[in-house]
């Protein structure tokens, strides 16, 4: 908590206090940063606007395209991971399965310097090669897909192993009644154990997602450095929230605007994190509980409307009080 | 009527029977298909940096300097004699100066600039008279020296000199050594690309590390293990470790930054080794309370009951009985945090510095092997042979590490198993 209150009161520092900056060009600016555009734009570095005395940093398309790199890391994670962790518990013999474990353990233990290494040296010329087989433009193919690739690599440990212990602890007498029906082997597994599991592959994804959203050194290797813009397209270098916060960093002046702008940054991917895990959490409950608990907003919506209620009716009580007390006196 | 419709449902089962089949066939190759991927991406990982890095890496490379020391070389006189008295033998890519005795290859720094290298030295080259211009002391080439400039001519008092840079090729280097018989002045570059210094820099980090985060550690769990009870704090307390346990590093790197900066370094700084290892410490300190309080709670009940009946206090429970039978759980914490550690470099990166340096201060910044690899791979050219050759360092360790665990817990367990 303490952590918190220092990550926002240093995040926000950059709004209220005024920094004096010599600019390339030699002009001198002093201000502070712009809050309006530090949501909205869609460019990071922009300019010091010389008429509202702002400095204009814009962190809009990086949120917007920290979610798509998720997005598109959670459909190459998901299937994946889950069927592989339905092969790990269910189907493979036991040394295989085995084999396919310590792998995975392996690859949870591989630090994210070394994906990104291997992602630059690997993956990013296949990328190349495939946006040359289609005709599709590609910066040398350091690119969206590129750094979904990696993240993918980095998340389906987390995932697999938190579902492969969902999937071990489905009943067997589920499983057996579900054969007994007379259901092949693989629809039981398919239609029975997966269905069953449901709640702890989602929170294993919950945690994969969470640590895709703060993954910085590997995809600030592999996913370039555009100075602006959203992109849908997959083989179109992108930069996240954690790219940028790492981007040149050994440039950047401790106490200047670029440096404590970071912090900004950081604010908002910690709120970015905590929003995504609360929504995939509601998800959570809706998909595997029979009476789920309402969703996070129409909770807080409850909250609030109960204490604005009890705001109201506490001011109404004085009042009336108040009126019966005057009306005594009279 | 009734033995056709039986027939009928004969066909029509074995229809439905065949199309299921193929979709089990199907689905369960699938789950083959992706399970295979994540093995296939292991191997491949581990292919790529032992193709790439294992001809790098050499004890040099260990044990050698990130920066090269530059060297001046004059000589005072020229070559006198050109017996041909030395024992070469032609290699592809390498050029040799018959006059001189001396091979060059083409090469690359270690920021990926080609570079001229000497590739062979004969032990009775003509370079006897060789000096280095800065100490006055005797200069001998050796191989794999870098020469970045050379200004050549034909005798001490010629003025027409040849200037040769470094980075136009071998052939163009040994070319002009065979035409002129005098060095008038020499840059070469010796040694440079090892990395001692970052591994001095881990070493003191992983050390700072454990001495900040054990104690803390294994008091928290002391307390959660043995000592609180079940109320809102505890259970307060127990959340916030989950969730300092799912905060990404970057986000640790920028709290670093803020609180432990201004404290440990002065602001303006960007950060050193204590400050880096202050905020490792906050990284790892969930691991290691959680191990240690779960080896804690395996200590069986009545061992720490006989010790508090035979009159110690519980005090003494703690330290004497509970302590040392937790050990392995501590152990195995502890070597979860330093491969945390070795492998940790977003957090790094803002509090202990990006900076490559020889020599190791702890209030200085400096890049562990970690961080190393990122800034050889975030400069303008990526250096591939380097950073493979560290990741295979630290894999190395990782793997070390993670079965040294394995091999503790399973130790364990046969003892719980045994009891």
């Amino acid at each position: 908590m303490v952590v918190l209150g220092f990550i926002i009161v240093r995040g926000l520092k950059p709004f209220f206090h005024s920094y004096r900056e010599t600019l390339a060009d030699g002009s001198l600016a002093e201000g502070t940063a712009s809050f309006s555009y530090f949501w909205s734009g869609i460019r990071y570095n922009n300019r010091f606007d010389f008429e509202t005395h702002h400095y204009l940093y814009g962190i809009g398309h990086l949120i917007v395209n920290s979610l798509i790199l998720n997005l598109y890391t959670i459909i190459l994670a998901v299937p994946t991971s889950v069927l592989t962790a339905l092969f790990i518990s269910k189907i493979a013999p036991k040394p295989l399965a085995l084999i396919l474990k310590s792998g995975v353990d392996l690859l949870s233990a591989i630090p994210s310097v070394i994906f990104g290494v291997f992602g630059m040296g690997v993956i990013v010329p296949l990328i190349r090669a495939w946006a040359r087989a289609w005709g599709a433009k590609s910066a040398s193919g350091v690119s969206l897909l590129s750094g979904a690739i990696v993240l993918t690599l980095m998340v389906i440990p987390t995932v697999i192993s938190v579902s492969v212990t969902a999937l071990d602890g489905v009943h067997k007498e589920q499983m057996e009644g579900s054969l007994a029906l007379g259901a092949s082997r693989t629809q039981t597994n398919f239609k029975i154990c997966l269905r069953a599991a449901k709640s702890g592959i989602f929170a294993g994804i919950i945690l994969g997602v969470g640590r895709a959203l703060g993954e910085a050194t590997a995809i600030s290797m592999v996913c370039g450095s555009p100075i602006q813009g959203i992109t849908w397209n997959p083989f179109a270098p992108t930069v996240t929230l954690t790219s940028e916060m790492l981007l040149a960093i050994g440039e950047a002046v401790p106490g200047s605007m670029n440096y404590d702008i970071r912090f900004s940054a950081g604010m908002v991917l910690m709120l970015l994190i905590l929003m995504t895990n609360v929504i995939l959490n509601d998800v959570k409950n809706h998909l595997s509980e029979v009476n789920p608990p309402p969703f996070f907003i129409a909770r807080i919506g409850k909250v609030m409307k109960k204490g604005t209620l009890a705001v109201i009716s506490s001011f109404r009580k004085s009042w009336q009080k108040h009126k019966a007390e005057k009306e005594k006196k009279q | 009527m009734n033995e056709n419709l039986s027939l009928f449902d004969a066909k029509e089962s074995k229809k439905i029977e065949r199309k299921r089949r193929m979709k089990d066939f199907l689905a369960a190759g699938s789950t083959y298909l992706f399970s295979s991927f994540s093995l296939l991406a292991l191997i491949a990982i581990l292919v790529f940096v032992f193709s790439k890095g294992w001809n790098t890496l050499s004890a040099a490379f260990i044990v050698g300097d990130y920066n090269a020391t530059l060297t001046s070389v004059t000589t005072n006189q020229a070559i006198t004699e050109t017996t041909n008295t030395f024992t070469y033998q032609a290699k592809d890519g390498e050029y040799f100066a018959e006059n001189w005795g001396l091979a060059f290859t083409d090469s690359t720094t270690t920021e990926g600039n080609p570079i001229v290298r000497l590739s062979y030295v004969d032990p009775y080259s003509n370079t006897t008279s060789w000096i280095d211009s800065n100490t006055g002391e005797a200069f001998r080439p050796k191989v794999g020296e870098m020469i970045t400039v050379v200004t050549l001519c034909d005798s001490p008092a010629e003025n027409e000199i040849k200037i040769v840079s470094g980075n136009k090729g071998a052939e163009n280097m040994a070319a002009n050594f065979r035409k002129y018989n005098f060095v008038k002045n020499m840059t070469a570059n010796v040694g440079g690309g090892g990395i001692r210094g970052s591994l001095i820099s881990t070493l003191w980090m992983i050390l700072f590390t454990l001495l900040f985060a054990l104690p803390l550690g294994i008091g928290g769990a002391i307390y959660l293990g043995v000592y609180a009870k079940n109320n809102v704090i505890t259970r307060t307390l127990r959340n916030a470790i989950d969730m300092i346990s799912g905060i990404p590093s970057i986000i640790f790197g920028l709290v670093g930054g803020i609180v432990f900066l201004p404290i440990a370094a002065g602001s303006g700084s960007s950060g050193n080794l204590i400050t880096g290892s202050l905020t490792m410490a906050c990284m790892i300190l969930p691991i290691i309370i959680k191990s240690t309080e779960e080896s804690i709670r395996a200590i069986p009940l009545r061992q720490s009951q006989a010790s508090l009946a035979l009159g110690a206090s519980q005090t003494q429970t703690v330290f004497k009985i509970i302590l040392p039978n937790a050990l392995p759980g501590i152990l195995t914490s502890a070597l979860l945090g330093v491969g945390r550690v070795i492998g940790e470099s977003a957090a790094l990166v803002y509090t202990s510095g990006t900076a490559i340096k020889d020599v190791i201060i702890p209030t200085q910044g400096s890049a562990t092997l970690a961080v190393h690899i990122w800034t050889l791979m975030s400069g303008e050219t990526m250096n591939y042979g380097a950073s493979c050759a560290v990741s295979i360092l630290i894999l190395f360790v990782i793997l070390l590490l993670s079965l040294t665990v394995k091999l503790l817990s399973l130790s364990v367990q046969k003892k719980q198993k045994g009891k």
